[in-house]
């Protein structure tokens, strides 16, 4: 998994601490068993960036260019190991994590705002929003376990991005973009999904319009399978490594349709959900084996995605009810 | 009469569509058997780094999919018409 991408091993473990920490609220008894887990991949990938630096959970162009805010650090391990460190903290607050993610916050809020968009690099000059929205959400959910308060620069987060980040043509988020906010990417689904499950957690309502397009633009059925394009019609783009190979003429990916059953999820649509299931339970060859499952057709991640999907819900309710 | 006979004499016949059904299940059965399930890791982008390796598990993952699209769809309408074609044929006989 590392030697094909680095990003899939990181993104696996922030995937999968998420969803054992749904899982933990859900069952209370059985939380021991699952935050022994959590504190294990938690320590074990702080004890990595430590030794290695950031580039060892980047793809290899990460060292091929010169990040434009320096010192160099990386949106993306910064919003996610702040997001695995309160997803913790949020199942059973323990005060060596505390001050590791109030630091990794602060770093988040220094470096989004310093740059014109707010939104801090992920690679050299190349700033995502599937990133930025998780470091969003992980400072939002921070601000609940520590009592701080950032809702005005997330506001402003918030208004900067329907400000210059959406797509004339589509009115949906554009996926990536530079430091000062020339356009890469338009909307992917592979980042797209992700964004919107981010996104309620500081404007619901926008969550909610960023959904309902997503879902015209990306969504498609097939005699009840559901699937998700990675790039709307308006907009086509190419496959890269997170979407993965793209259907032909359906346009439909691993990427987009696996963070699919995440927004589906997350945003409470039955019918969508039910459609990708079906998919999946189909298509995406599931292996079963003493009582675990898993499927051939995707990987670390997309497993990872997808047990977080289905047992979406305790964490952002709890923290949707903090003040 | 060997089965590319059949399938070679009678190719609208109920005994031709379930050679080609049954046929269509072996396939599936033999990918399956030769553990190429695991292969569809493609579709994700989900590659070994070895290149020859690489081009097997294309090879692989595409052949495993496509015997199963054809042994979940086309095998079981091949059945169904066969056994519709054959009653027909006994009714109207």
């Amino acid at each position: 998994m590392r030697c094909r991408n680095a990003e899939w091993d990181f993104m696996g473990r922030t995937f999968l601490v998420l969803g054992l920490a749904n899982m933990a609220l859900r069952e209370p008894a059985a939380e021991r068993r699952y935050l022994e887990v959590i504190d294990a991949i938690i320590d074990e990938t702080l004890r990595l960036e430590a030794e290695h630096g950031m580039h060892f959970f980047l793809m290899d162009y990460a060292l091929g260019g010169r990040f434009v805010a320096q010192p160099a650090r990386s949106t993306f391990l910064d919003g996610e190991i702040a997001m695995m460190l309160a997803a913790r903290q949020f199942v059973r607050p323990d005060a060596r994590f505390a001050q590791c993610l109030a630091t990794r916050v602060d770093i988040l809020l220094d470096y989004m705002s310093r740059s014109p968009l707010l939104c801090g690099e992920s690679y050299p000059n190349e700033c995502w929003l599937f990133c930025n929205s998780a470091a969003i959400a992980a400072i939002r959910l921070s601000d609940c376990l520590d009592g701080r308060d950032h809702s005005e620069f997330i506001q402003r987060w918030l208004a900067t991005a329907r400000e210059s980040l959406i797509d004339a043509d589509s009115g949906l988020l554009t996926s990536s973009f530079t430091y000062n906010g020339d356009p890469i990417d338009g909307p992917e689904g592979s980042s797209l999904w992700m964004t919107t499950h981010c996104l309620q957690l500081v404007d619901p309502k926008f969550a909610e319009q960023q959904y309902a397009l997503a879902r015209r633009h990306l969504a498609r059925h097939v005699f009840g399978f559901g699937y998700a394009r990675e790039w709307p019609e308006s907009s086509a783009g190419q496959a890269d490594v997170d979407s993965g190979p793209i259907v032909p003429l359906l346009g439909a990916s691993a990427g987009s349709s696996g963070l699919a059953v995440l927004g589906a999820a997350s945003s409470g649509d039955a019918i969508f959900l039910g459609q990708l299931l079906a998919s999946l339970e189909y298509a995406a060859f599931p292996i079963r084996k003493d009582g675990e499952l898993r499927f051939a057709a995707s990987n670390q991640v997309g497993d990872a995605v997808l047990l977080y999907a289905m047992v979406q819900g305790p964490l952002w309710q709890k923290a949707g009810k903090q003040p | 009469m060997n089965v590319r006979s059949i399938l070679l004499a009678a190719f609208f016949a109920p005994i031709a569509w379930v050679t080609w059904s049954v046929l269509l299940l072996a396939l599936f059965a033999a990918c399956h058997l030769l553990g190429w399930r695991e292969d569809t890791a493609v579709f994700s982008g989900t590659l070994v780094d070895d290149s020859n390796a690489m081009s097997m598990q294309v090879v692989h993952g595409l052949l495993y999919a496509t015997s199963f699209l054809a042994a979940s769809i086309l095998s079981p309408i091949l059945l169904i018409a066969a056994a519709i074609q054959a009653l027909l044929a006994k009714r109207f006989s």
